[in-house]
């Protein structure tokens, strides 16, 4: 088996701590200024929440996240896709369970970049009722010009 | 939302300029480290220019924001996908473009695109609105 093989193995399938999260009507004033969002109802929260919100309940840090694949900041970690789903807005003052971890890694060579590893996470935002408002799915882009680094 | 949407009606574009001020506030509300985001001394340090690196997430709000244009609920965004293709830094004049792609009885698709005045994209999208 490949290092890339063990590593893969390894790393999907991974479950992620979770927690909570709560978004206070201060953060959604300062985040929808800063995003330049229109005017949304009472309340309810800019989609980009999603992700923010699955970021910040998802119970490791983004240091933590990208080490279980090996990484760190010194391999230039990017953002690649984002696909958020939303079943029903997000809304302040609601504290919303963070599940979810790692669904895929694949392994993709290219002309410019050189070799690197797209690690895909899945998060689901479940209201308190138990049903899931939204869904954030990520996918880090690692670098691996100097091959996986173990941490 | 309009009722007569069609495949390859084009939507009203959308421009924006880059915010610095915008890019501290997220690094507090995100408890997100990375100096490229405030500190210009640090972003020349890289190489990289002298203004600050836009978060990823104020970015993609930008797209999001020419869909909400469109509705009267914001639930009506079902589902938005995009790729991260550039950095846009303080200062920059973005402009968000759009097309319907497919509409059924209970969906319409988008395709969007976030470009920069000298024509890098900064990134590729892609949404469903319920009708």
């Amino acid at each position: 088996m490949s290092e890339f093989e063990q590593l893969r193995e390894r790393v999907v399938g991974v479950q992620f701590p979770g927690g909570t999260f709560v978004v206070e009507e201060y953060e959604r004033w300062l985040s929808h200024d800063a995003m330049q969002s229109p005017a949304l109802p009472d309340s309810v929260l800019h989609p980009v929440w999603i992700l923010l919100g699955a970021l910040r309940g998802m119970g490791m840090t983004i240091d933590e996240l990208t080490a279980i694949a090996d990484a760190g900041a010194h391999d230039g970690t990017m953002f690649g896709e984002t696909e958020l789903e939303q079943h029903r807005p997000l809304r302040t003052s609601v504290e919303y369970t963070v599940r979810g971890g790692v669904t895929d890694l694949v392994r993709k060579q290219s002309q410019r970049a050189g070799r690197m590893d797209l690690m895909t996470f899945r998060l689901e935002l479940v209201e308190p009722s138990g049903e899931v408002a939204a869904v954030s799915q990520q996918t880090f882009i690692f670098p691996r010009r100097h091959g996986i680094h173990a941490q | 939302m309009r009722s007569d949407y069609r495949a390859g009606d084009l939507l009203e574009p959308l421009k924006l300029v880059v915010d610095g001020p915008s890019m501290k506030v997220f690094s507090v509300l995100m408890r997100d480290p990375n100096p490229i985001h405030f500190d210009p001394a640090f972003v020349e340090s890289l190489g990289l220019g002298d203004r600050t690196v836009n978060q990823g997430t104020i970015s993609m709000a930008y797209p999001i924001n020419a869909l909400l244009r469109l509705v009267d609920d914001p639930g009506q965004l079902v589902r938005f996908r995009c790729r991260f293709q550039g950095n846009l830094v303080t200062g920059d004049i973005v402009t968000v473009t759009g097309a319907v792609t497919s509409v059924d009885d209970e969906l319409v698709g988008f395709d969007l695109w976030v470009d920069r005045e000298d024509g890098m994209r900064a990134l590729t999208c892609s949404a469903e609105l319920r009708r």
